[in-house]
């Protein structure tokens, strides 16, 4: 019982870190056009199949609060996607409106996946290592294979999709760590 | 669908290999009939791991997984045989539709 509401803890306090660790690395970006539609495209994507959770009692801006609450009420998401609305608004805003439009948009796409990495790497900090080496590890390979492929629209999908699954693996691994112990 | 279990230690049997291989391997297997989720591949063989069916090991750090190494996964001789079983029992699962019943 108790080793479940400190699984809980620990699974919210991880998802409320990713969404810090992934807001960051979108914030840092917000000059770039392409990785703010790209990050817009996912979230849009993640929370489409993510289920009802807990809301993010941690964030900070009010009226991203305001909006959460009124539009995406229960995802444990929907903080993360009204915040990314927030920040493509300010910066679609601070461009005249220019964010989405073609001009901006080149039919090649550049593929960066070091500022992805940066993003894992932050987020592996908070891993078991073994989930590191092995879940998330994997999910960068398969980063840097479709960034080669020029697939650069996937990786900030491939991303959030590598923080969620990493999430929820290191709760079961470390529940089954303490099931262990407990047993000995 | 293919029971995940059952799939990677088909998967296994010939030889050992790493989560995304593992799927890729699956894949060509199964002619892309069968697609693994990569974020249940991997607790999936922990648990077979526990169970004796798997050992594992690190491989070298390497540049395309930020310096992390793989950790590779091989069959025991008791995965062996229960891969095994497997296989038998999905040949016989499969022989109706083969038009071999």
């Amino acid at each position: 019982m108790q080793d479940d509401a400190a699984a809980r803890r620990w699974r919210d306090t991880l998802l409320v870190k990713a969404q810090e660790v992934v807001l960051e690395a979108i914030r840092a970006d917000n000059e770039s056009a392409d990785v703010m539609r790209s990050a817009e495209r996912a979230l849009r994507m993640a929370g489409a199949v993510v289920g009802p959770g807990r809301r993010n009692e941690r964030a900070n801006d009010q009226e991203t609060t305001a909006r959460q609450a009124s539009t995406h009420p229960g995802g444990v998401l929907e903080p993360l996607r009204a915040n990314v609305e927030a920040v493509v608004d300010d910066a679609e805003a601070s461009e005249g409106g220019s964010l989405y439009s073609s001009q901006v948009h080149s039919s090649k796409p550049r593929v960066e996946p070091a500022r992805a990495h940066r993003a894992l790497d932050r987020w592996a900090a908070l891993l078991p290592q073994r989930v590191v080496n092995e879940d998330l590890g994997d999910y960068i390979e398969d980063i840097n294979r479709r960034a080669a492929e020029g697939q650069r629209w996937l990786i900030w999908v491939r991303v959030v999709v590598a923080i969620l699954t990493t999430a929820v693996n290191s709760v079961g691994y470390v529940r089954k760590a303490l099931g262990k112990a407990t047993v000995r | 669908m293919l029971d995940t279990r059952i799939a990677l230690l088909q998967a296994l049997i010939s030889g050992e290999s790493y989560g995304l291989e593992i799927i890729e391997r699956v894949k060509s297997l199964t002619k892309g009939r069968v697609l693994m989720m990569q974020g249940r591949v991997y607790p999936v063989l922990r648990e077979l791991e526990s169970e004796g069916l798997l050992e594992s090991f690190d491989g070298d750090p390497l540049p395309e997984r930020g310096g992390r190494p793989r950790k590779y996964y091989r069959l025991t001789a008791e995965g062996r045989r229960v891969a095994r079983q497997d296989a038998a029992a999905i040949v016989g699962l499969l022989k109706p539709g083969l038009g071999m019943a």
